[in-house]
């Protein structure tokens, strides 16, 4: 994918999507950043369905932050759909969830995730996390390409 | 890079229990790569590999590597593309059919950065891509983030000797 980097977070819990925002305001230099809901409204984003389909605004995503534990379709489910999709399910996508439960994490992992982050409480961590994990997947990891 | 610089480099936990496997041809590639760690301070058990099938007879437990006390289970692959023998796409095919130890995330530290490469890693089941430096100062930088990342951030998936029984048959 070429051009400015930009991150999909998938988060139902609004506390915590502001959170976010406010710690990749922080460490995030020309990226954009978008967020849903839940799975079947990323699902809609990545699809560039209905107001998705501006792809000048809604670029498809370097990587996905993907909460698990949403309403209408959570993380898993969402994970099992995306990793069928033949165009789409390259995108790296890393799980970010209060969960710090094995089974969760290794079923994650499972169903391709790339990695799994735990939820912080703190604002500092917050912003200490999506720091290293901006760092690594916009700065230093190489992107797939994908046709769109 | 001067010495405060690199003193400010070094991780914060230290990474017991932790093993990382580090799959490269190149011995001159693989000597870097450990002195970056050690420099900053990852004190992880690094097994060092040569080719694809040394990670399939590492991770099955062939031959010497049936000693699990030896030879534990890595939390961590770091693999080069472009080896003899078996080469890291083989070796990520093979990895991801197999059930228990699929899961082991699994990332290409590769010279290439050809789109053509790094997509299909993705495809074919790299947690990550992630092209080498041609400078050692260029190393450190990534390999700290890499560990950052990695050990200090990401949580794992548990993966046991079970896992490497199912595969061995598989």
């Amino acid at each position: 994918m070429a051009g400015r980097a930009s991150i999909l977070v998938v988060e139902d819990d609004p506390a915590d999507a502001y959170f976010l925002e406010q710690a990749f305001e922080r460490v995030l230099a020309n990226c954009a950043l978008h967020r849903v809901a839940d799975g079947l409204e990323a699902k809609a984003y990545l699809q560039g369905e209905g107001k998705y389909a501006d792809r000048k605004i809604y670029s498809l995503p370097s990587v996905i932050l993907l909460d698990l534990r949403m309403p209408r379709m959570n993380g898993f489910e969402f994970l099992a759909w995306l990793r069928t999709d033949p165009e789409l399910r390259i995108i790296p996508t890393v799980i970010y969830s209060a969960s710090d439960c094995p089974g969760d994490i290794r079923r994650a992992y499972e169903m391709g995730a790339n990695s799994f982050l735990q939820k912080r409480i703190s604002m500092n961590a917050v912003q200490e996390t999506m720091r290293s994990f901006a760092r690594y997947w916009l700065e230093d990891c190489g992107r797939p390409s994908m046709e769109n | 890079m001067n010495i405060r610089e690199k003193q400010g480099m070094e991780l914060k936990g230290t990474h017991r229990h932790c093993t990382t496997l580090i799959v490269d041809d190149d011995e001159n590639d693989i000597f870097f790569i450990k002195r970056a760690f050690t420099e900053i301070n990852v004190h992880c058990t690094f097994h060092t590999l040569k080719n694809g099938q040394e990670v399939v007879d590492y991770l099955i437990g062939a031959g010497p590597y049936a000693n699990r006390d030896l030879f534990p289970m890595p939390m961590m692959i770091l693999m080069d593309l472009k080896m003899p023998v078996m080469d890291g796409f083989e070796v990520l095919s093979w990895l991801r059919a197999r059930p228990g130890i699929k899961v082991i995330p699994t990332i290409v530290f590769s010279s290439s950065d050809l789109p053509s490469d790094i997509t299909r890693a993705y495809e074919l089941g790299a947690n990550s891509f992630m092209t080498k430096s041609v400078t050692y100062d260029g190393l450190l930088l990534k390999l700290q983030t890499l560990s950052r990342y990695w050990l200090e951030h990401c949580k794992h998936p548990v993966v046991s000797e079970a896992d490497s029984s199912s595969a061995a048959v598989a």
